[in-house]
């Protein structure tokens, strides 16, 4: 039997709208698969279960009264601690914050799922300061030996494990199409400046995004909906209104053109990540789409220009606490912050102009091919082993994790199109692949429909981790 | 066209010294035994940076305030 909590977003709100499902239920049903999987997950650093459960019966209440509010209303979900949360401490996973007071109100966009009836279960582990995607403590409830990806890797193994139906992540570098990619579910990294990031603890600020991580296409697609939205007093808010996401959803692809960049995204894959790939382009044939070979000869330009402009902004986001407390940092990101603090401003020059060289090149690969998406691989390895934090090439090769689940991420963080990495299938040992279509700038709706109608297709969703599966 | 020069290589003489004395320009104080490890670091930067060398920058203007919208008929 299924449980309330292993409904998707959408499932879980057409129950509830219609009182087939009480919020109070979904909400039990979340903080029992939550204490059933945390003490192997560790996908929490603070759970609100009192406040859960009041804020359910009020949920409760209110759609009895019929003031349902929307998809949202009543669902649970679960905020990276990068976010403000009313009433609780930012920290970042990290010792700088350690003793940092709770904040006093709420993220602009938590504060719309906040207004939308979403209740937040708890907080979740992210990497320091969102730099970089291993997320210790968490782990991946595909395999809880083996990272959950990151730096939104506490809300991916959430979602996956149904202790959240949708939670918020951030992505600078792919740190929301990662951990989707990862532990088999959904993420939507919108296009940049459509999503306030006003209460969210910067890593880069021309770079980082916030998003949902979801279960399904459609749950992400509303969730988006939900928080985006022009804010002007977000200095990188842009005047163009977001899009709806939905829009496009549950329509086909017939004729749709839909490009994929072979060279670059293809060049260094595990074998299984690259046949699982090619198994979905077949899928986009197989829909009616056509599916075209579109080389975007700038894709290492625009992985290089967003590698600099990332660790150097980071590097002056931190630049008065490198100075006052470095013994604070973790060793990791100690380094970083300390080498990039001495980068020449010129390289930052240069990197923001080789920005805009890719970005351009973008559009006209859009153009040239009338595109509506294309498609990459979301990740070159699949999980790796939390004491192994490299990922393995058949050549017997390795790379860190750090460099394999970012570099086909980075180049649209550079470009600031958006992406939705939607599962593509299975390695031999069982875990998640992921792939990225990769729409126009604020086309959200077209590329929600596109993975929407391949994962509708392709059948990957049905299964579920082994952690609640049995 | 005069032939674009490349950066390539300079920074692989950044060495404990010379991390020393871009931290001390900087403000920095690193301990001694942090320096091999930050210039190694800095050196990984600069190789990765050094990707860009061979792209025709001419004309373009930094992206100092990032706008994603792309000019109707896709050029950005």
């Amino acid at each position: 039997m299924t449980e309330p909590c292993d409904l998707t977003l959408i499932e879980a709100a057409l129950q509830l709208e219609s009182a087939r499902l009480s919020p109070v239920e979904l909400i039990e049903s979340a903080l029992a698969r939550l204490e059933q999987t945390e003490s192997q997950l560790h996908a929490f650093v603070s759970v609100d279960a009192e406040g859960a459960r009041s804020a359910a019966r009020i949920a409760e209440a209110e759609i009895a009264r019929g003031d349902y509010r929307g998809p949202l209303h009543g669902i649970p979900i679960a905020v990276k601690d990068i976010f403000d949360l009313k009433g609780v401490p930012t920290r970042c996973n990290s010792r700088v914050r350690e003793h940092y007071p709770p904040a006093v109100e709420d993220a602009v966009s938590v504060a719309k799922t906040r207004s939308a009836g979403a209740i937040f279960i708890g907080k979740t582990v992210t990497q320091e300061f969102a730099a970089g995607v291993i997320s210790d403590p968490a782990r991946n409830p595909w395999d809880p030996t083996r990272i959950p990806g990151g730096s939104s890797g506490g809300s991916g193994a959430s979602v996956a494990s149904g202790s959240s139906l949708a939670a918020f992540g951030s992505d600078t570098g792919g740190s929301i199409r990662n951990p989707a990619s990862i532990n088999g579910i959904v993420g939507l990294k919108p296009t940049y400046g459509t999503v306030s990031k006003r209460g969210v603890f910067p890593l880069s600020w021309s770079l980082d995004t916030v998003g949902p991580l979801g279960k399904r296409v459609a749950d992400v697609a509303h969730f988006y909906n939900a928080i985006s939205g022009i804010d002007p007093l977000d200095t990188s808010s842009g005047t163009t209104r977001p899009t709806d996401a939905t829009a496009e959803i549950g329509q086909d692809i017939r004729g749709l053109r839909i490009g994929v960049m072979r060279p670059f995204f293809f060049d260094r894959l595990q074998p299984d990540v690259a046949s699982a790939v090619e198994r979905a382009f077949s899928v986009f044939s197989e829909l009616g789409a056509l599916v075209i070979e579109t080389p975007w000869d700038s894709a290492k330009t625009a992985r290089a220009a967003s590698f600099v402009i990332n660790r150097v902004e980071a590097a002056e986001v931190h630049r008065d606490t490198i100075r006052s407390t470095p013994d604070l940092f973790a060793e990791e990101l100690r380094l970083r912050l300390e080498s990039n603090s001495l980068f020449p401003a010129t390289g930052y020059l240069r990197a923001l102009k080789a920005r805009s060289v890719a970005k351009a090149s973008m559009a006209r690969l859009f153009a040239d091919f009338n595109l509506d998406a294309v498609l990459a691989p979301a990740s070159a390895g699949t999980a790796a082993l939390a004491n192994d934090l490299n990922t393995t090439y058949p050549d017997g090769s390795e790379e860190p994790v750090n460099l394999a689940y970012t570099r086909l991420t980075m180049p649209f963080n550079a470009t600031g199109q958006p992406v939705v990495a939607v599962p593509c299938g299975f390695d031999r040992l069982g875990l998640p692949i992921g792939l990225q279509v990769v729409g126009r700038p604020f086309g959200e709706d077209r590329i929600c429909r596109i993975a929407h109608a391949y994962e509708q297709a392709a059948g990957w969703i049905e299964r579920k981790p082994a952690l609640i599966s049995g | 066209m005069p032939e674009r020069k490349s950066s390539a290589g300079g920074y692989k003489a950044i060495d404990e010294e010379v991390i020393a004395i871009l931290a001390k320009i900087e403000g920095l104080e690193f301990p001694t035994e942090r320096l091999p490890a930050i210039a190694q670091r800095l050196r990984d930067m600069h190789e990765l940076a050094s990707e860009l060398d061979s792209v025709d920058l001419t004309g373009s203007e930094p992206a100092i305030r990032f706008d994603p919208t792309w000019a109707k008929g896709g050029a950005a």
